[in-house]
């Protein structure tokens, strides 16, 4: 076990030191992301001016919707996809592919690393600040808060799983930044980051259900809230797995026919 | 007065020295400790018109640095250059005009569109009139073969075709001066002839004053008559190449290996006094010799027709060699 | 004029290129367009359950909403080479051969490459313009049909300014991603009435990177926002002094360009 892990978890490492080099994205980093709760957190207070409740959330706890839930984005959030369309249209792939490990698994590690790195770096530091400037409540209980932990994970997988299916578009596409860039916003819209889930109209909430994004800010936040539980939590929590490995699974049959064509093209 | 007068120029950039491991990054972050690397350290030299220039040494000598701020892409840190009356940085709009560069590494054409398109752009870049660029472009294709060329996309051209446009395209405006940084670098034989001989025409016929730098000391033995050699940032020597030939013995050397193990008697060969010889082991030996005195071919004649020989290989002085050699006698004065 | 018909050569043979593969032409406009549906996500949403943000309309903000896309999409036209800058330019060298041309280095970079895609939001950005004022009733003036153009100029230029300035910092610190994508997330805070926020990000999005200036202030006129007068008439001055700092932070950076790149 440790020979096949060992591989990987120096793609880990890697993926680490190299963020650690730039020290200015850091910086930068770390105040965009106090700089976007406080934005929110305004434009929401501006909303709740006259209103109490507003689909089930009061305002203290739309409050702690958006901080945790960019609290957590700072944890979840990787730009595998840029990694590897760079990878492939600089032509870096070639050497990559003679590895004998899975180039799927290689890129998913490096994102372990960046999430690694981002929950010491990005994740505690920013955490502490807005839990100490905005009015954060605490998760409803032990166990919401285990259940919480846990579909952080799948989150983390679904998102990087995402990632590297956009990534490797790049094989079909000229520029793929368009793409990550409508996916940005995308992600950031039916994950529930911005707006929570059951404010969309009825139709897009029902469409949502059958889409992954929802579980990568949404369902652990209601999970955190207490507002997911009892029964409802186990078959979210196994929504969250199925989602995860099927996503897994589509990357390594897209990765394979991508392969393919990269061959032929003489990477 | 010279057409390029560079007096006691100075590059230094800073680097910091990165710590290493996870707490080493981290520390990064917060403290850098910052350290000057002297890249080019006050060197002075004048270039006449109509002079063609080989500028030699090692990598990271600092070659590529000094033609970078000649050509206005580096601001130097101390120091003065002069071209054609212009400074280069200061006064980069006019002063690219009169110039044209080279990089063997990389191509100043547009990647994705075809060779043509390139140069109708760049024509319209340097305000190049239709018979003046017409005109050129007949007179490089006589050298350069560009004709086939023209209509395919830069990407796909191969590095010898790409090095041919490159050189047509640097010319397009009449530049005074051409820069050349590595212009034969991974050329086959055939590409580096065609290269040489249009620099060479280019020389005598446009009366275009070139430097160019390189890794290859046949280049500059087929293309210039003065050298400069720097290394470490410092100009070692400058003057004419059969100067630097007489003041230093270029030795070159003969690897041989054998067909079956034996010991040779360099005695029984019958030859030159001059030629060193060395054993390396039952199957390698190795002649050292002068090129001067004993042509390459003479040696290789004889050593091959009296000795059971597999494999020769001929090694030439590489400019590395040369440095060394320059350094052992404590400077070439 | 020759550098304008310089322009017009690069944008043709940029154009050309791209219409090599029209397939991939095609899925650029798709997703740009849905990158623009998704950030319009966000408004539509929310005003499907409040009626109004602190007094102002769905019309309101999506009129601010357009005027800010259609700033943003010419932008994003001219921005492609500066996303990429620290990666395409710096680190691989490429700065070099721009350095070595009788242009301007800013007029290459900004003008050499085009996401002509981004004119899908110059139209639907228009178009959003269009409906909230038909909604609203607006009765432009003939000063104001007059202004509006300019405002989008202005808002451009502001634009360009902010990302020059921050694609510049490339020149000393070398970085592939940079720190373009945090910055650029922001645009659309300054697509909000001012005054729901508080004094400091106020200060942060109209004095320090002054998105407000390229949304949401040059609207007030046009919405009767009396209020907002003064700083109406700012726009074109801070689109001046930004530009002009753009200007000096990049020549600044110039002079630093280490070409380590090779």
């Amino acid at each position: 076990m440790t020979t096949t892990l060992a591989p990987y978890l120096a793609f880990a490492r890697i993926a680490f030191l190299q963020i650690l080099a730039y020290r200015l994205r850091y910086f930068t980093g770390i105040i965009t992301y106090l700089v976007n709760v406080t934005v929110y957190y305004f434009i929401w207070k501006a909303i709740y001016r006259g209103d109490t409740v507003i689909q089930g959330f009061n305002f203290p706890q739309m409050i702690t919707y958006v901080a945790v839930g960019w609290i957590i984005r700072t944890f979840y959030y990787n730009n595998v996809d840029r990694e590897i369309a760079n990878d492939i249209q600089q032509g870096h792939i070639a050497g990559k592919l003679t590895r004998p490990v899975s180039y799927q698994w290689m890129q998913i590690s490096q994102a372990a690393g960046e999430s690694l790195f981002r929950l010491m770096m990005f994740t505690v530091p920013t955490g502490a600040v807005i839990l100490l400037i905005y009015p954060v409540q605490a998760p409803r209980s032990v166990s919401s808060s285990g259940a919480f932990l846990i579909s952080l994970l799948f989150a983390f997988v679904i998102f990087a799983a995402i990632n590297f299916l956009i990534g490797i578009c790049a094989v079909y596409l000229q520029s793929v930044l368009g793409l990550i860039r409508a996916k940005y916003f995308l992600i950031e819209l039916l994950s529930g980051l911005v707006i929570p889930i059951n404010f969309f109209p009825d139709s897009l909430v029902r469409w949502s259900q059958w889409l992954p994004f929802q579980h990568i800010s949404y369902m652990p936040l209601m999970i955190y809230m207490g507002k997911v539980g009892g029964k409802e939590l186990a078959s979210v929590l196994l929504v969250e797995c199925a989602w995860a490995l099927a996503l897994l699974l589509a990357g390594k049959w897209f990765w394979h026919v991508a392969r393919l064509k990269l061959i032929v093209q003489g990477g | 007065m010279s057409l390029i007068e560079v007096r006691n120029l100075s590059k230094i950039f800073k680097t910091f020295d990165r710590k290493e491991g996870v707490w080493g990054g981290i520390q990064n972050l917060f403290v850098r400790q910052y350290r000057d690397l002297k890249a080019v350290d006050a060197i002075s030299f004048s270039i006449d018109q109509g002079e063609m220039v080989g500028y030699i040494g090692a990598n990271g000598a600092g070659k590529s640095t000094t033609i970078k701020m000649l050509t206005g892409i580096l601001v130097p840190t101390s120091g003065a250059i002069k071209v054609g009356g212009y400074i280069p940085f200061r006064d980069r709009n006019s002063y690219t005009r009169t110039i044209g560069v080279v990089f063997g590494q990389r191509t100043q054409l547009w990647w994705d569109i075809a060779v043509v398109e390139s140069f109708q752009l760049l024509k319209k870049i340097y305000n190049v009139s239709d018979k003046d660029y017409q005109e050129r472009l007949e007179t490089f294709d006589q050298v350069l073969n560009l004709k086939r060329l023209l209509h395919t996309p830069v990407r796909k051209l191969s590095l010898g075709q790409r090095m041919r446009c490159d050189l047509a395209a640097s010319l397009l405006h009449n530049p005074m001066i051409l820069f050349l940084d590595e212009p034969t670098i991974g050329l086959d034989v055939v590409a580096k002839e065609n290269v040489r001989q249009f620099l060479r025409r280019v020389n005598q016929e446009l009366k275009v004053t070139v430097l160019l730098t390189t890794h290859d000391l046949s280049d500059i033995e087929e293309l210039c008559r003065r050298i400069m050699i720097i290394d470490k940032g410092r100009l070692l020597f400058d003057g004419a190449l059969a100067e630097l030939r007489e003041r230093l013995a270029c030795k070159s050397q003969v690897l041989l290996e054998l067909k079956e193990p034996g010991k040779v008697n360099p005695a029984a060969l019958g030859l030159n006094s001059d030629i060193e010889f060395k054993q390396l082991d039952e199957m390698r030996c190795q002649f050292i010799f002068d090129k001067r005195i004993v042509p390459s071919a003479e040696l290789i004649k004889i050593v091959v027709n009296s000795l059971p020989v597999r494999d020769v290989v001929l090694e030439d002085t590489t400019i590395e060699e040369i440095v060394r050699e320059i350094y052992s006698r404590g400077g070439i004065e | 004029m020759r550098h304008l018909s310089i322009l017009i050569h690069y944008f043709s043979q940029y154009l050309k290129a791209r219409l090599e593969y029209k397939g991939d032409l095609l899925i650029a406009v798709f997703t740009s367009f849905s990158a623009t549906v998704a950030s319009f996500g966000f408004l539509y949403i929310l005003f499907h359950r409040v009626s109004s943000l602190q007094g102002w309309k769905f019309e309101e903000l999506i009129f601010i909403y357009g005027f800010s896309l259609t700033c943003l999409g010419f932008f994003n036209v001219l921005s492609l080479n500066l996303y990429e800058f620290g990666e395409r330019y710096i680190m691989e060298g490429r700065f070099d051969q721009v350095l070595l041309r009788p242009l301007h280095s800013l007029f290459q970079i900004l003008f050499e490459a085009f996401r002509i895609e981004s004119l899908q939001e110059v139209l639907t950005g228009l178009v959003a313009l269009g409906y909230a004022g038909w909604k609203l009733r607006l009765q432009p003036t003939v000063i104001e049909v007059f202004l509006f153009p300019l405002m989008v100029v202005c808002g451009v230029v502001i634009y360009l300014s902010i990302f020059i300035i921050l694609t510049s910092v490339s020149f000393w610190f070398e970085d592939r991603i940079g720190i373009i994508p945090p910055v650029y997330n922001m645009i659309p805070f300054g697509r909000y009435p001012t005054t729901i926020y508080n004094v400091f990000l106020q200060f942060l999005l109209s004095w320090i990177i002054p998105f407000a200036f390229a949304s949401f202030y040059p609207t007030t006129l046009f919405l009767d926002r009396r209020e907002f007068q003064p700083y109406f008439y700012l726009v074109p001055l801070v689109a001046a002094v930004s530009g002009t700092m753009a200007l000096l932070v990049w020549n600044r950076g110039v002079k630093s360009y280490q070409s380590t790149g090779n």
